[in-house]
Protein backbone atom coordinates (compact mmCIF):
# COMPACT_ATOMS: atom_id res chain seq x y z
CA UNK A 1 0.00 0.00 0.00
CA UNK A 2 1.69 3.51 -0.85
CA UNK A 3 2.52 6.24 1.51
CA UNK A 4 1.53 9.35 0.56
CA UNK A 5 2.34 12.62 2.22
CA UNK A 6 0.92 15.97 1.66
CA UNK A 7 2.66 19.33 3.42
CA UNK A 8 0.60 22.68 2.82
CA UNK A 9 2.10 25.83 4.12
CA UNK A 10 -0.34 27.37 6.45
CA UNK A 11 -1.57 31.26 5.53
CA UNK A 12 1.35 31.01 2.69
CA UNK A 13 1.46 34.47 1.36
CA UNK A 14 1.09 36.44 4.58
CA UNK A 15 3.38 34.27 6.48
CA UNK A 16 6.17 34.78 4.06
CA UNK A 17 5.53 38.22 4.85
CA UNK A 18 5.26 37.91 8.25
CA UNK A 19 8.97 36.17 7.82
CA UNK A 20 10.56 38.92 6.08
CA UNK A 21 9.04 41.53 8.57
CA UNK A 22 8.97 40.48 11.89
CA UNK A 23 6.78 43.32 13.00
CA UNK A 24 3.96 42.22 11.31
CA UNK A 25 4.60 38.73 13.14
CA UNK A 26 1.18 37.70 15.76
CA UNK A 27 -0.43 40.55 13.48
CA UNK A 28 -3.75 40.06 11.25
CA UNK A 29 -2.36 40.67 7.81
CA UNK A 30 -3.98 40.44 4.40
CA UNK A 31 -1.76 40.26 1.19
CA UNK A 32 -3.72 42.57 -1.72
CA UNK A 33 -2.51 41.68 -5.24
CA UNK A 34 -1.27 45.69 -5.35
CA UNK A 35 -1.59 49.20 -4.19
CA UNK A 36 -4.96 50.21 -4.40
CA UNK A 37 -6.18 46.50 -5.35
CA UNK A 38 -9.68 46.07 -3.65
CA UNK A 39 -9.42 42.15 -2.80
CA UNK A 40 -7.43 40.82 -0.52
CA UNK A 41 -5.64 37.08 -2.03
CA UNK A 42 -4.52 35.51 1.74
CA UNK A 43 -4.71 36.21 5.30
CA UNK A 44 -2.83 35.81 8.18
CA UNK A 45 -3.61 32.91 10.70
CA UNK A 46 -4.46 35.73 13.20
CA UNK A 47 -6.82 37.82 10.01
CA UNK A 48 -8.84 34.70 9.62
CA UNK A 49 -9.53 34.12 13.22
CA UNK A 50 -11.45 37.70 12.19
CA UNK A 51 -13.19 35.85 9.58
CA UNK A 52 -11.19 37.87 6.63
CA UNK A 53 -11.04 35.21 3.89
CA UNK A 54 -9.05 34.94 0.41
CA UNK A 55 -11.45 37.27 -1.70
CA UNK A 56 -13.07 39.80 0.67
CA UNK A 57 -12.63 43.09 -0.20
CA UNK A 58 -10.52 45.16 1.56
CA UNK A 59 -13.33 46.77 2.49
CA UNK A 60 -15.46 44.08 4.38
CA UNK A 61 -11.62 43.03 5.50
CA UNK A 62 -11.50 46.45 7.37
CA UNK A 63 -14.96 46.21 8.39
CA UNK A 64 -14.47 42.65 10.04
CA UNK A 65 -10.83 43.89 11.33
CA UNK A 66 -10.10 47.71 11.70
CA UNK A 67 -6.54 47.16 12.62
CA UNK A 68 -5.82 44.48 9.36
CA UNK A 69 -2.46 45.53 8.01
CA UNK A 70 -2.13 45.53 3.90
CA UNK A 71 0.19 44.24 2.12
CA UNK A 72 0.75 44.24 -1.51
CA UNK A 73 1.93 40.61 -2.67
CA UNK A 74 5.66 39.64 -3.98
CA UNK A 75 5.72 36.62 -6.02
CA UNK A 76 9.33 36.78 -6.42
CA UNK A 77 9.42 36.22 -2.73
CA UNK A 78 6.71 33.28 -2.69
CA UNK A 79 8.22 31.96 -5.91
CA UNK A 80 11.82 31.74 -3.59
CA UNK A 81 10.58 30.12 -0.56
CA UNK A 82 9.00 27.47 -2.88
CA UNK A 83 12.03 26.53 -4.23
CA UNK A 84 13.70 26.48 -0.77
CA UNK A 85 10.75 23.89 0.26
CA UNK A 86 10.97 22.24 -3.22
CA UNK A 87 14.79 21.46 -2.49
CA UNK A 88 13.99 20.17 1.35
CA UNK A 89 10.76 17.54 -0.52
CA UNK A 90 13.17 16.54 -2.70
CA UNK A 91 15.58 15.03 -0.63
CA UNK A 92 12.83 12.87 1.04
CA UNK A 93 11.37 11.23 -2.01
CA UNK A 94 12.31 11.60 -6.44
CA UNK A 95 8.17 11.69 -6.38
CA UNK A 96 6.70 14.67 -5.81
CA UNK A 97 3.74 16.06 -6.99
CA UNK A 98 3.49 20.23 -7.24
CA UNK A 99 -0.01 20.73 -6.57
CA UNK A 100 0.47 24.59 -6.11
CA UNK A 101 3.06 27.56 -4.82
CA UNK A 102 2.46 25.98 -1.42
CA UNK A 103 0.85 22.53 -1.35
CA UNK A 104 2.94 19.37 -2.15
CA UNK A 105 2.36 15.32 -2.44
CA UNK A 106 5.35 13.03 -1.94
CA UNK A 107 5.17 9.51 -2.41
CA UNK A 108 7.33 7.94 0.25
CA UNK A 109 6.31 4.94 0.24
CA UNK A 110 9.81 3.11 -0.53
CA UNK A 111 12.00 6.08 0.46
CA UNK A 112 10.49 6.07 4.35
CA UNK A 113 12.13 2.55 4.71
CA UNK A 114 15.44 4.88 4.58
CA UNK A 115 14.58 6.20 7.64
CA UNK A 116 14.38 5.21 11.56
CA UNK A 117 10.85 6.20 12.06
CA UNK A 118 9.49 5.85 9.24
CA UNK A 119 6.79 8.53 7.37
CA UNK A 120 6.37 9.86 11.00
CA UNK A 121 10.43 10.63 10.94
CA UNK A 122 10.25 12.14 7.72
CA UNK A 123 7.36 14.19 8.54
CA UNK A 124 8.60 15.65 11.66
CA UNK A 125 12.26 16.35 10.02
CA UNK A 126 10.45 18.02 6.79
CA UNK A 127 8.58 20.39 9.42
CA UNK A 128 11.58 20.85 11.19
CA UNK A 129 13.69 21.98 8.48
CA UNK A 130 11.01 24.47 6.87
CA UNK A 131 11.34 26.38 10.26
CA UNK A 132 15.10 26.15 10.50
CA UNK A 133 15.91 26.76 6.50
CA UNK A 134 12.83 28.63 5.70
CA UNK A 135 12.38 30.85 8.55
CA UNK A 136 11.04 30.60 11.67
CA UNK A 137 7.51 31.94 11.46
CA UNK A 138 7.07 29.57 8.44
CA UNK A 139 4.74 26.43 9.22
CA UNK A 140 3.37 23.84 7.63
CA UNK A 141 0.79 21.07 8.61
CA UNK A 142 1.65 17.94 6.75
CA UNK A 143 -1.10 14.62 6.22
CA UNK A 144 0.12 10.94 5.80
CA UNK A 145 -2.12 8.27 4.92
CA UNK A 146 -2.55 6.23 1.53
CA UNK A 147 -4.03 7.96 -0.53
CA UNK A 148 -4.04 11.63 -2.10
CA UNK A 149 -7.25 12.65 -1.44
CA UNK A 150 -6.99 11.54 2.32
CA UNK A 151 -3.22 12.95 2.98
CA UNK A 152 -4.64 16.22 1.67
CA UNK A 153 -8.00 15.77 3.87
CA UNK A 154 -5.25 15.05 6.75
CA UNK A 155 -3.49 17.82 6.60
CA UNK A 156 -6.32 20.18 6.35
CA UNK A 157 -7.76 18.30 10.15
CA UNK A 158 -4.90 20.19 12.19
CA UNK A 159 -3.68 23.60 11.41
CA UNK A 160 -1.72 25.35 11.46
CA UNK A 161 1.66 23.44 12.01
CA UNK A 162 -0.28 19.73 12.31
CA UNK A 163 0.58 16.30 11.46
CA UNK A 164 -2.17 13.77 10.89
CA UNK A 165 -2.31 10.44 9.99
CA UNK A 166 -5.21 8.63 8.42
CA UNK A 167 -4.77 4.66 8.29
CA UNK A 168 -7.54 2.20 6.62
CA UNK A 169 -8.59 1.24 9.51
CA UNK A 170 -9.71 5.20 11.29
CA UNK A 171 -9.86 6.88 8.22
CA UNK A 172 -14.23 7.38 8.38
CA UNK A 173 -14.21 7.61 12.30
CA UNK A 174 -11.61 10.09 12.11
CA UNK A 175 -13.31 12.15 9.15
CA UNK A 176 -17.14 11.33 10.34
CA UNK A 177 -17.48 14.71 11.98
CA UNK A 178 -15.73 16.91 9.09
CA UNK A 179 -17.33 19.72 7.11
CA UNK A 180 -17.99 18.10 3.36
CA UNK A 181 -16.23 20.80 1.90
CA UNK A 182 -13.06 19.94 3.52
CA UNK A 183 -12.70 17.83 1.18
CA UNK A 184 -10.88 18.24 -2.01
CA UNK A 185 -12.95 17.79 -4.99
CA UNK A 186 -16.37 18.91 -2.91
CA UNK A 187 -16.65 22.63 -4.10
CA UNK A 188 -18.86 25.35 -4.12
CA UNK A 189 -21.56 23.78 -6.00
CA UNK A 190 -21.50 20.38 -4.87
CA UNK A 191 -21.32 21.71 -1.04
CA UNK A 192 -24.74 23.89 -1.74
CA UNK A 193 -26.03 20.46 -3.05
CA UNK A 194 -25.74 18.56 -0.19
CA UNK A 195 -26.73 21.23 2.34
CA UNK A 196 -29.71 22.31 0.42
CA UNK A 197 -30.46 18.02 1.61
CA UNK A 198 -29.82 18.87 5.28
CA UNK A 199 -25.97 17.66 5.22
CA UNK A 200 -23.47 19.27 6.99
CA UNK A 201 -20.55 16.70 7.55
CA UNK A 202 -19.11 13.71 6.26
CA UNK A 203 -21.15 11.05 8.75
CA UNK A 204 -24.62 13.09 7.75
CA UNK A 205 -23.62 12.57 4.00
CA UNK A 206 -22.38 8.50 4.12
CA UNK A 207 -26.04 7.52 5.31
CA UNK A 208 -27.46 9.03 2.34
CA UNK A 209 -27.57 8.09 -0.98
CA UNK A 210 -25.85 10.02 -3.25
CA UNK A 211 -24.47 10.74 -6.80
CA UNK A 212 -21.82 8.49 -7.75
CA UNK A 213 -18.87 11.10 -8.23
CA UNK A 214 -20.26 12.85 -4.86
CA UNK A 215 -20.81 9.20 -2.81
CA UNK A 216 -16.84 8.30 -3.70
CA UNK A 217 -15.59 11.49 -2.35
CA UNK A 218 -18.00 11.26 0.88
CA UNK A 219 -16.42 7.93 1.59
CA UNK A 220 -13.08 8.99 0.39
CA UNK A 221 -12.75 6.26 -2.55
CA UNK A 222 -10.89 8.60 -5.09
CA UNK A 223 -7.18 7.36 -5.47
CA UNK A 224 -5.76 9.39 -8.17
CA UNK A 225 -1.97 8.72 -8.50
CA UNK A 226 0.73 11.55 -8.10
CA UNK A 227 1.24 13.37 -11.44
CA UNK A 228 4.67 14.31 -11.38
CA UNK A 229 6.34 17.11 -13.80
CA UNK A 230 6.99 14.69 -16.61
CA UNK A 231 3.74 13.65 -16.60
CA UNK A 232 1.88 16.94 -17.26
CA UNK A 233 -0.21 17.27 -19.99
CA UNK A 234 0.81 20.38 -22.31
CA UNK A 235 -1.20 23.40 -21.96
CA UNK A 236 -4.53 23.41 -23.62
CA UNK A 237 -5.02 27.20 -23.79
CA UNK A 238 -3.26 30.64 -22.87
CA UNK A 239 -4.45 33.27 -20.99
CA UNK A 240 -4.78 36.56 -19.47
CA UNK A 241 -7.40 38.80 -17.34
CA UNK A 242 -6.70 42.14 -16.14
CA UNK A 243 -8.83 44.74 -13.74
CA UNK A 244 -7.71 48.30 -14.69
CA UNK A 245 -7.40 50.65 -11.67
CA UNK A 246 -10.57 53.23 -13.25
CA UNK A 247 -12.46 53.07 -16.40
CA UNK A 248 -10.87 53.17 -19.73
CA UNK A 249 -12.99 55.52 -21.72
CA UNK A 250 -11.40 55.72 -24.75
CA UNK A 251 -10.40 53.66 -27.61
CA UNK A 252 -6.82 54.04 -27.40
CA UNK A 253 -6.58 53.19 -23.69
CA UNK A 254 -8.38 50.01 -24.68
CA UNK A 255 -6.72 49.56 -27.65
CA UNK A 256 -3.58 49.70 -25.37
CA UNK A 257 -4.72 47.10 -22.85
CA UNK A 258 -5.83 44.69 -25.41
CA UNK A 259 -2.27 44.84 -27.16
CA UNK A 260 -0.72 44.81 -24.03
CA UNK A 261 -2.40 41.41 -22.60
CA UNK A 262 -1.72 39.93 -26.68
CA UNK A 263 1.89 40.83 -26.14
CA UNK A 264 2.04 38.95 -23.05
CA UNK A 265 -0.24 35.77 -23.72
CA UNK A 266 1.82 35.25 -27.52
CA UNK A 267 5.28 35.72 -25.73
CA UNK A 268 3.67 32.89 -23.53
CA UNK A 269 2.94 30.95 -26.49
CA UNK A 270 6.52 31.36 -27.80
CA UNK A 271 7.89 30.83 -24.73
CA UNK A 272 6.45 26.99 -24.54
CA UNK A 273 6.78 26.49 -28.53
CA UNK A 274 3.12 26.56 -29.04
CA UNK A 275 0.86 28.25 -31.44
CA UNK A 276 -3.08 28.97 -31.29
CA UNK A 277 -5.76 28.87 -33.36
CA UNK A 278 -8.64 30.21 -31.76
CA UNK A 279 -8.47 33.76 -30.01
CA UNK A 280 -11.05 35.24 -27.80
CA UNK A 281 -11.04 38.73 -26.21
CA UNK A 282 -13.27 39.86 -23.66
CA UNK A 283 -14.47 43.29 -22.55
CA UNK A 284 -16.86 43.92 -19.60
CA UNK A 285 -19.44 43.88 -21.82
CA UNK A 286 -18.12 42.24 -25.30
CA UNK A 287 -17.01 39.31 -26.38
CA UNK A 288 -16.15 37.66 -28.97
CA UNK A 289 -14.54 34.39 -30.37
CA UNK A 290 -12.66 33.78 -33.98
CA UNK A 291 -10.86 30.73 -35.21
CA UNK A 292 -8.08 30.81 -38.04
CA UNK A 293 -7.45 28.58 -40.18
CA UNK A 294 -3.46 28.80 -39.95
CA UNK A 295 -1.98 28.53 -35.71
CA UNK A 296 0.17 31.64 -34.79
CA UNK A 297 1.85 32.36 -31.88
CA UNK A 298 2.62 36.18 -33.85
CA UNK A 299 1.01 39.10 -31.46
CA UNK A 300 0.31 41.28 -34.16
CA UNK A 301 -1.69 38.99 -36.26
CA UNK A 302 -3.74 37.98 -32.80
CA UNK A 303 -4.23 41.88 -31.79
CA UNK A 304 -5.36 42.58 -35.57
CA UNK A 305 -7.69 39.93 -35.30
CA UNK A 306 -8.91 40.76 -31.83
CA UNK A 307 -9.14 44.69 -32.62
CA UNK A 308 -11.16 44.05 -35.92
CA UNK A 309 -13.77 41.81 -33.82
CA UNK A 310 -13.88 44.86 -30.94
CA UNK A 311 -14.22 47.45 -33.75
CA UNK A 312 -17.23 45.46 -34.85
CA UNK A 313 -19.10 46.76 -31.80
CA UNK A 314 -16.16 49.46 -30.05
CA UNK A 315 -17.70 49.61 -26.44
CA UNK A 316 -16.03 52.62 -23.68
CA UNK A 317 -15.80 52.32 -20.13
CA UNK A 318 -14.28 49.56 -19.53
CA UNK A 319 -12.52 48.01 -16.62
CA UNK A 320 -12.11 44.20 -17.10
CA UNK A 321 -10.40 42.81 -20.01
CA UNK A 322 -9.01 39.21 -20.99
CA UNK A 323 -7.36 37.41 -23.74
CA UNK A 324 -7.86 33.52 -24.35
CA UNK A 325 -6.04 31.60 -26.84
CA UNK A 326 -6.84 27.98 -27.63
CA UNK A 327 -7.00 24.81 -29.64
CA UNK A 328 -2.82 25.10 -29.05
CA UNK A 329 -0.52 22.65 -30.95
CA UNK A 330 3.35 22.36 -30.62
CA UNK A 331 4.84 24.76 -33.29
CA UNK A 332 7.03 22.30 -35.42
CA UNK A 333 6.80 23.71 -38.53
CA UNK A 334 9.75 25.98 -39.51
CA UNK A 335 9.27 29.02 -41.83
CA UNK A 336 11.28 29.51 -44.83
CA UNK A 337 10.48 32.83 -46.26
CA UNK A 338 8.30 34.82 -43.12
CA UNK A 339 10.89 36.21 -41.40
CA UNK A 340 9.13 37.80 -38.72
CA UNK A 341 9.08 34.68 -36.44
CA UNK A 342 12.60 34.76 -36.21
CA UNK A 343 12.04 38.98 -35.12
CA UNK A 344 9.70 37.62 -32.81
CA UNK A 345 12.32 35.24 -31.49
CA UNK A 346 15.46 37.82 -31.13
CA UNK A 347 12.85 40.10 -29.15
CA UNK A 348 12.12 37.24 -26.70
CA UNK A 349 15.59 36.14 -26.40
CA UNK A 350 16.34 40.05 -25.28
CA UNK A 351 13.78 40.22 -22.78
CA UNK A 352 14.84 37.59 -21.73
CA UNK A 353 18.51 38.47 -21.17
CA UNK A 354 17.67 42.23 -20.06
CA UNK A 355 14.35 41.99 -18.67
CA UNK A 356 10.64 42.70 -19.48
CA UNK A 357 9.83 44.97 -21.45
CA UNK A 358 13.23 46.02 -23.31
CA UNK A 359 11.66 45.62 -26.54
CA UNK A 360 7.94 45.91 -26.86
CA UNK A 361 5.71 46.97 -29.55
CA UNK A 362 5.47 50.79 -30.11
CA UNK A 363 1.84 50.78 -29.79
CA UNK A 364 2.54 50.24 -25.96
CA UNK A 365 4.63 53.65 -25.73
CA UNK A 366 3.30 56.00 -23.35
CA UNK A 367 1.12 53.83 -21.30
CA UNK A 368 0.86 52.33 -18.25
CA UNK A 369 2.86 47.98 -18.96
CA UNK A 370 1.45 45.32 -17.35
CA UNK A 371 3.36 43.12 -16.40
CA UNK A 372 3.00 39.35 -16.16
CA UNK A 373 1.12 37.69 -13.90
CA UNK A 374 1.84 34.51 -12.14
CA UNK A 375 -0.90 32.71 -9.71
CA UNK A 376 -0.82 30.73 -6.56
CA UNK A 377 -2.26 27.91 -8.61
CA UNK A 378 0.48 27.71 -10.83
CA UNK A 379 -1.35 26.67 -13.94
CA UNK A 380 2.07 26.47 -16.20
CA UNK A 381 4.03 25.14 -13.76
CA UNK A 382 5.05 22.35 -16.11
CA UNK A 383 6.82 25.19 -18.41
CA UNK A 384 8.09 26.92 -15.22
CA UNK A 385 10.00 23.82 -13.30
CA UNK A 386 11.31 22.92 -17.14
CA UNK A 387 12.51 26.15 -17.94
CA UNK A 388 13.50 26.94 -14.67
CA UNK A 389 11.28 29.86 -13.91
CA UNK A 390 10.22 28.53 -10.86
CA UNK B 1 34.62 46.35 4.07
CA UNK B 2 33.54 47.77 0.37
CA UNK B 3 32.41 50.91 -1.42
CA UNK B 4 29.56 50.25 -2.93
CA UNK B 5 27.00 52.17 -4.96
CA UNK B 6 23.49 51.88 -3.74
CA UNK B 7 20.82 53.24 -5.47
CA UNK B 8 17.47 54.05 -2.84
CA UNK B 9 14.02 53.77 -4.04
CA UNK B 10 12.69 57.56 -3.29
CA UNK B 11 14.75 58.66 -5.98
CA UNK B 12 17.96 60.06 -5.29
CA UNK B 13 21.39 57.83 -5.35
CA UNK B 14 23.81 57.70 -2.84
CA UNK B 15 27.03 56.38 -2.02
CA UNK B 16 26.96 53.41 0.75
CA UNK B 17 29.32 51.03 2.26
CA UNK B 18 27.66 47.41 3.11
CA UNK B 19 30.15 45.19 5.51
CA UNK B 20 29.69 41.97 4.27
CA UNK B 21 30.07 38.51 6.15
CA UNK B 22 31.10 35.52 4.15
CA UNK B 23 30.36 32.30 6.38
CA UNK B 24 30.50 28.83 5.19
CA UNK B 25 29.99 29.76 1.38
CA UNK B 26 27.60 31.84 2.45
CA UNK B 27 27.48 36.37 2.08
CA UNK B 28 25.81 37.81 4.89
CA UNK B 29 25.59 41.46 5.22
CA UNK B 30 26.54 42.64 8.61
CA UNK B 31 26.39 46.59 9.14
CA UNK B 32 25.68 48.90 5.76
CA UNK B 33 26.27 53.20 6.00
CA UNK B 34 23.28 55.37 4.83
CA UNK B 35 22.63 59.34 4.88
CA UNK B 36 26.13 59.01 6.57
CA UNK B 37 24.18 56.96 9.18
CA UNK B 38 25.40 53.88 10.05
CA UNK B 39 22.73 51.15 10.63
CA UNK B 40 23.86 47.53 11.98
CA UNK B 41 22.01 44.61 11.28
CA UNK B 42 20.55 42.97 13.86
CA UNK B 43 18.84 40.08 12.06
CA UNK B 44 18.00 38.92 8.28
CA UNK B 45 14.61 37.62 8.25
CA UNK B 46 14.62 36.26 4.83
CA UNK B 47 17.07 35.74 2.36
CA UNK B 48 16.19 34.97 -1.56
CA UNK B 49 16.72 35.35 -5.05
CA UNK B 50 14.72 38.00 -7.79
CA UNK B 51 15.12 37.50 -11.68
CA UNK B 52 14.91 40.02 -14.13
CA UNK B 53 15.43 38.84 -16.71
CA UNK B 54 18.80 37.45 -16.88
CA UNK B 55 20.00 39.14 -14.02
CA UNK B 56 19.87 37.91 -10.67
CA UNK B 57 19.24 39.39 -7.41
CA UNK B 58 20.31 38.15 -3.88
CA UNK B 59 17.48 40.03 -0.92
CA UNK B 60 17.81 40.46 2.37
CA UNK B 61 15.46 41.36 4.30
CA UNK B 62 17.16 43.00 7.05
CA UNK B 63 15.91 44.50 10.32
CA UNK B 64 18.15 47.01 12.16
CA UNK B 65 16.12 47.64 15.25
CA UNK B 66 14.89 50.71 13.69
CA UNK B 67 14.33 50.10 10.12
CA UNK B 68 13.46 47.66 7.87
CA UNK B 69 14.86 47.50 4.43
CA UNK B 70 15.59 44.79 1.78
CA UNK B 71 19.18 44.77 1.01
CA UNK B 72 19.60 43.41 -2.84
CA UNK B 73 22.85 42.56 -4.35
CA UNK B 74 22.97 41.75 -8.38
CA UNK B 75 24.97 38.47 -8.62
CA UNK B 76 26.80 40.09 -11.78
CA UNK B 77 28.56 43.09 -10.92
CA UNK B 78 27.64 42.82 -6.87
CA UNK B 79 26.29 45.89 -6.41
CA UNK B 80 24.09 46.62 -3.98
CA UNK B 81 21.17 48.23 -3.71
CA UNK B 82 18.20 48.70 -0.88
CA UNK B 83 14.74 49.05 -1.48
CA UNK B 84 11.51 49.00 0.65
CA UNK B 85 12.96 51.09 3.56
CA UNK B 86 9.96 51.57 6.37
CA UNK B 87 10.48 52.52 10.06
CA UNK B 88 10.42 49.40 12.29
CA UNK B 89 6.98 49.51 13.03
CA UNK B 90 3.70 48.69 10.99
CA UNK B 91 1.04 50.28 9.07
CA UNK B 92 -2.25 50.52 8.45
Amino acid sequence: MPTILHLDMNSYFATVEQQANPYLRGKPVGIIKAAGRGCVIAASIEAKKFKVKTGVTVWEAKKLCPQIIFVPSDMDKYFAVTRGLMRIISDYSPTVEIFSIDEMFVDISDTQNLFAGGALAIALEMKQRVKYQLGEWLKCSVGISYTKLLAKLASEMDKPDGLTFLTTDDYLEKTANLSVDMVCGIGYARTIILQSMGIRTLGEARLRQLPRDIANLVWLRNNDQLITINQLDPAKSVSRTYTTFSNLNSQASILKLIRNLVEEVSAKLREINMVGRTFTLSLDGFWARLTLKSPTADSKIIFDVLWREYLKNPITSVRQAGVWISNLMFNIQCPIFNRREEVLRAVDRLNAKFGLFTVYPAQLLGSELIRPEVTGYLGDKYYRVLTNRF
Amino acid sequence: MSGLDIRIIFGYIQDMDVMVKFTQGKIKPEMFWLNGREYLIKNIALIFERNDGGRKYLCFAVDTGGMMAELVMDKQDLNWRITKCQPSCTWT
